[in-house]
Order: structure tokens, then C-alpha cells, then sequence
């Protein structure tokens, strides 16, 4: 069971939203989190949202909390959390496999329980964390509803687009990379590590999700949300996929599409962090909707 | 230097405190990092500037980390618009810094946890928020890394360094997609020169005037104070190119005792492209030791300091 590490942590909840953070243990490692109270409502569901990996984490925080904040606002608690290996968490990045990130999920969701008093889970998943959340759903009886953003369907292709950024950072400067992907991917495989876009992609971590699909994984047939975050009109085709599976599971499934598509892997410098306001307006319609459903 | 999370900073992870900071702009959310108790207390608080506060490979988590354990307490939050903290940013200038979320964790720190004398540090736009902190709060800030910072009003390169060698090659043998990018670089820049020869500003001429008034303003800031400073550029970075009319005019004009307390560190390379996470996690490694010596060791003139090649560090070895 986790427990959250200290109360003095707690300087004060901010004023606006109730908010208060704190640090958590996981894998006896103090890991950051921030719970989102909701007040005066029944419902019986709190939110817990698994953040992307790596670089994609730096990009999608500020969209995480304001999707926390949104969800408290209509009466749906929340909690979000740093993974071990990430954020303000302890951890060391080079030891991080895929099965540690799951751990933490599980640890995130009890604690969401405790603060919340609420008995069921609704899981919010940001690309490679829509995995972590398929694995958690997986092991767990609790769950309410699944959303799903922008998900990262295979464990490879995500790995692979940190590399490809690297090669696209290169050629934006003029410059012709003299080294392909596959074999970026022998000397992680060799050095144990490889730089990418403001950061690293570890051998350990690689190793872990490289056979990981998301779609063998959710076995899942409740309420879910997938967000597309591509600009394509329409579901792509693993998306579609996706879809059908739960519906023949005898799920319900509402997509979105956004067309606006940040650069996940490549950081950039001069533009504040991604926000996008049709996302978050549509989960919350999602969000809203399920509690009418489900009431 | 070794990233891997040693068990004194693991121990200074167990004991950091979420805080909010009430600013202008709404709460800024950061983490407080207390000093280990079994080290003797340095008496500073290191402010570590970023984004939000763990922005590229979590470098200043480490560093408040490692700082802690040697006996500084730290402190790393959110600008407004980043991460937890509220506010609308809806864009980033390196000429504009963050002097207002800046001086909310200063006077923040100063009320909830007592902290009297201050180091900032931060990279490229984060350096310019540091250094713009000295000129309302000099009296306590000890000293200040500024690494790669703009130092002009608009983006892009200094006048003599509009049309090169090197970048004609690159133009003519880089990829299509690059050619393009290029060009329309070229056009913004053709405006951003347009309006330099058109401002005026009293007894500069066109070189000096390429600084921009603010980077002028909290230099001067800098001189006044009794703050020791570091600025650490990369060689190639088009950031040190800026610098050089820095390097010509401002610091050209110092005392001794002035220049004294200014450090400036050119490393070869570039330091400032984020696809190197290599390469900052030195320039991290080298502002925390800097740091760590800084206050440790006395000031003297004698400690005067410009180091042109830093090949030594740049090369990767460990602060």
C-alpha cells in the first residue's frame, strides 16, 4: 500500500483549485504527485493520469495538470504523478523499464483511492503512457473508464521516433546525419545509451517496450476515449482498430480527432509547453457524459 | 561528473517540499530542496531557473539535488504558463525574460524559509531571467551562471555574421526542406536589420547598438552590484557571436575590479543546441561546481577570470 511520504510537503493547497502535491513512495523511491479534490459530488470515480515518456513528458505536463484541474471542476477528483525516473520523482533513467512504470501506476491508483474515497478508476493515458495504463487496467478489477491520448501503439515506433528527431534536429541545421535509425539502435543496443532531443534513450527501457502493442495488451470493453492527436481527418488505421476491438468487446468508444500535432520528440525552445483546448474540452465532455451514463 | 543518483542525493530527494509561490501572474508551483543536515550549511539558497522545473533530461532536479547534499538549499519551480503553475504564456522571447515569476521565488524564499543570499543559475533565456534579478534584489544575490544567453533584441545572427562561408555551403548542398527554412530565415532577418538601422540610441553606433537595451540594462545592474558572474558560451553557438559585441564593448570598458568578478568561459563547440544532451549536461555539471567553488572559496581580485578555451571541461571532464 503506498503512503504518502510527509505531510510538510504540503506547504499549502493552492488557493484556486484545492490542489495540494506531495511526494508518494513506489519501489522505495519517493515519487512526486499532486491530487486534485473534488467537493460536493457523489460519484463514485477518481482520475489518475499515466504521462508520456522521456521528452514527450516535458511537452505534455502543463496539458496534464490542466486536464487534473478541468476534471476536479466538474466533480471528478484527481491524481497526477512522476513516474520513477521522471519529472520531480527519484529514480535513475538508465535502470527504468516499462514494468517499473506500471508499478507506479498501480501505487498511484491506490493512492488515488485513499485521498479520494472513491472506489473506481478512470485511467487517462498520454501516448506511451496509454501502455502503462492497458497494462494497469490489465491487473487490476477497478477500473471505470479508459481515455486514451494520442496513443503510441507499438513500443518500437515510439523508440524509433526519438531517433528519427534526432536525425530531423540534424538536417534542420543543414547537416546529413551519417548515421540510419537501425543503426542508432545498434549502438544503444552496444553503449547501453543514445542521446536524443534533450535527452536519452536507454538500452534497459528499449529492451522493455520494444515488443510492447498496445492493442494486445488493452483487453478492455467499458468506456473509453481515444484521442487522436494527428493530422489526418480521420482514425488511423491501429486506431481503428483499436475501436473495433473494444466495441466488439461490447465497449463504447468516443473518438476525437485533433489536427494539431505538436513536435512530440523535438523540444522546441522558442514556444511554450503544448496545450490544446479542444482536447481537453472534449474530455471533459467525455468525462461529463460518463458520470450521466453511468448515474 | 556522475548523474547517477547517489545516496545523499536520494536522501535530499526524500526530503523536498512542494511549495507555492504567489506571484503577479497567479501561483507559481515549484520544490523546495533542503540542505543535508550532516554537511555544514553554506548559508545560499541556489535558485535554479527552467521552464518548468525539470525541462531537458531533469538536469536541475539533479543539480538541487547534489547541491543540497553539499549544503545549499534549493529551490526550482514553474514559470507562469509552464507546468503546474498558472498563467498564459503564449510566447517566448529570448530578450524577455521572466524577471517578475524570478523575483516571486527570491522574495518567497526570503519569507517562508528564511533564506538571505541567493545564487541563480539558468540556460540561454533562464540566464537572462538570473541575470535580471540583480538589479532589484543585488544586495543578496551571491552570484550568477548565465550560460548562452541572447543578447540581442531579435532573433538570428549579428551583422557580421548575416552571410559566411560556412553557411553559403550549407545552403547549397542541404536538402530541399532546409533551402526553404533558410530563405524565409532570411527574409524575418532582412526586416529585424531594417529596424536596427532605424532605432536610435544615444552615443551607440551600429555595432553596440545591436545589444539590446534590456541585456544593457541588467549588465549594468551586474557592475553596480557586488554579484560574481559567469557567463559560459560555446565557440560556434551564433549566441557567442552576440557576445563578442558584449565582450567589445561592455566588458572592454570595466575596472579591474569590475571585470574581477565577471568569468567568462568560451568552450569550443556549441553549447547551446538541445540534440547535444551530452554537452549540457556538462555545462550543468560545470555550473554547479562553479556554484559549489564560488562560495566557497573568497573573491579577489586576483580570481579575475577569462578563459577563452576551456578545453579541459569541454573535453568531458568531471566537475
Amino acid at each position: 500500500m503506498p503512503e504518502v511520504v510527509t505531510d510538510k510537503s504540503v506547504i499549502r493547497p493552492a488557493k484556486a483549485t484545492g490542489e495540494y502535491a506531495f511526494f508518494f513512495s513506489s519501489g522505495g523511491r519517493p515519487l512526486y504527485a499532486a491530487f486534485h479534490p473534488a467537493f460536493g459530488t457523489d460519484r463514485d470515480y477518481v482520475l489518475v493520469i499515466c504521462h508520456a515518456i522521456g521528452t514527450e513528458h516535458m511537452l505534455t505536463q502543463r496539458i496534464e495538470a490542466l486536464a487534473a484541474r478541468q476534471t476536479a471542476a466538474i466533480g471528478v477528483p484527481a491524481l497526477r504523478y512522476n513516474a520513477r525516473a521522471h519529472g520531480d520523482s527519484a529514480g535513475e533513467e538508465c535502470e527504468l523499464r516499462f514494468e517499473d512504470l506500471v508499478e507506479d501506476a498501480i501505487a498511484a491508483a491506490e493512492l488515488a483511492r485513499q485521498l479520494s474515497g472513491k472506489r473506481r478508476i478512470i485511467w487517462l493515458g498520454i501516448r506511451l503512457g496509454c501502455a502503462v495504463v492497458a497494462e494497469a487496467v490489465r491487473r487490476r478489477h477497478d477500473t471505470g473508464a479508459v481515455a486514451l491520448w494520442a496513443p503510441v501503439h507499438r513500443g518500437d515506433d515510439y523508440v524509433r521516433s526519438m531517433l528519427r528527431a534526432t536525425f530531423f534536429a540534424q538536417m534542420v541545421k543543414g547537416r546529413r546525419p551519417s548515421i540510419t535509425v537501425d543503426g542508432m539502435l545498434e549502438q544503444l543496443e552496444q553503449k547501453g545509451e543514445f542521446p536524443v532531443v534533450a535527452g536519452y534513450v536507454y538500452r534497459a527501457f528499449y529492451r522493455s517496450v520494444k515488443d510492447l502493442e498496445l492493442r494486445r495488451t488493452l483487453n478492455w470493453n467499458g468506456p473509453t476515449l481515444i484521442a487522436q492527436v494527428q493530422p489526418r481527418p480521420t482514425l488511423s488505421p491501429d486506431n481503428e482498430c483499436m475501436r473495433a476491438e473494444i466495441e466488439q468487446r461490447g465497449g463504447s468508444v468516443k473518438f476525437i480527432c485533433i489536427r494539431e500535432e505538436p513536435p512530440w520528440t523535438m523540444l522546441t525552445v522558442a514556444k511554450p509547453q503544448w496545450a490544446n483546448g479542444e482536447l481537453l474540452f472534449a474530455t471533459k465532455e467525455w468525462l461529463d457524459g460518463l458520470e450521466r451514463n453511468a448515474g | 561528473m556522475d548523474w547517477n543518483e547517489t545516496p545523499a542525493e536520494l536522501a535530499r530527494a526524500w526530503s523536498e517540499q512542494p511549495v507555492i509561490i504567489p506571484s503577479q501572474s497567479g501561483e507559481l508551483h515549484g520544490i523546495f530542496t533542503p540542505p543535508a543536515a550532516e554537511v555544514s550549511p553554506t548559508g545560499i539558497c541556489a535558485i535554479l531557473f527552467s521552464r518548468n522545473r525539470w525541462w531537458c533530461d531533469r538536469l536541475s532536479v539533479k543539480a538541487a539535488r547534489w547541491l543540497a547534499s553539499r549544503g545549499f538549499s534549493c529551490l526550482r519551480f514553474d514559470y507562469h504558463g509552464f507546468g503546474e503553475s498558472e498563467g498564459v504564456c503564449s510566447e517566448i522571447h529570448g530578450d524577455r525574460p521572466f524577471t517578475e515569476d524570478g523575483l516571486a521565488a527570491v522574495q518567497w524564499m526570503r519569507k517562508a524559509f528564511a533564506q538571505r543570499r541567493f545564487v541563480l543559475s539558468g540556460f540561454c533565456l533562464d540566464g537572462r531571467t538570473a541575470l535580471s534579478i540583480i538589479k532589484h534584489e543585488g544586495d543578496t544575490i551571491e552570484a550568477v551562471v548565465c550560460s548562452s544567453p541572447e543578447v540581442t533584441s531579435y532573433p538570428g545572427d549579428v551583422l557580421n555574421r548575416v552571410i559566411t562561408l560556412e553557411k553559403t555551403r550549407a545552403f547549397l548542398l542541404g536538402p530541399v526542406t532546409f533551402k526553404k527554412v533558410t530563405l524565409q530565415r532570411a527574409v524575418r532577418r532582412c526586416f529585424n536589420l531594417l529596424r536596427l538601422f532605424l532605432e536610435k540610441r544615444a552615443g551607440e553606433d551600429l555595432i553596440e547598438r545591436q545589444i539590446s537595451a534590456n541585456f544593457k540594462r541588467d549588465f549594468q545592474a551586474l557592475v553596480r552590484s557586488k554579484t560574481r558572474c559567469l557567463f559560459l558560451q560555446g565557440r560556434d553557438d551564433p549566441q557567442y557571436y552576440a557576445f563578442q559585441l558584449v565582450e567589445r564593448t561592455l566588458l572592454a570598458r570595466l575596472n579591474a575590479e569590475q571585470r574581477a568578478r565577471i568569468t567568462v568561459e568560451v568552450w569550443p563547440g556549441r553549447i547551446h543546441p538541445l540534440d547535444n544532451p551530452g554537452t549540457l549536461r556538462k555545462v550543468i555539471a560545470r555550473t554547479i561546481a562553479w556554484i559549489d567553488d564560488c562560495v566557497r572559496s573568497p573573491h579577489s581580485v586576483r580570481h579575475s577570470q577569462y578563459t577563452s578555451a576551456m578545453t579541459e571541461i569541454a573535453g568531458g571532464a568531471s566537475a
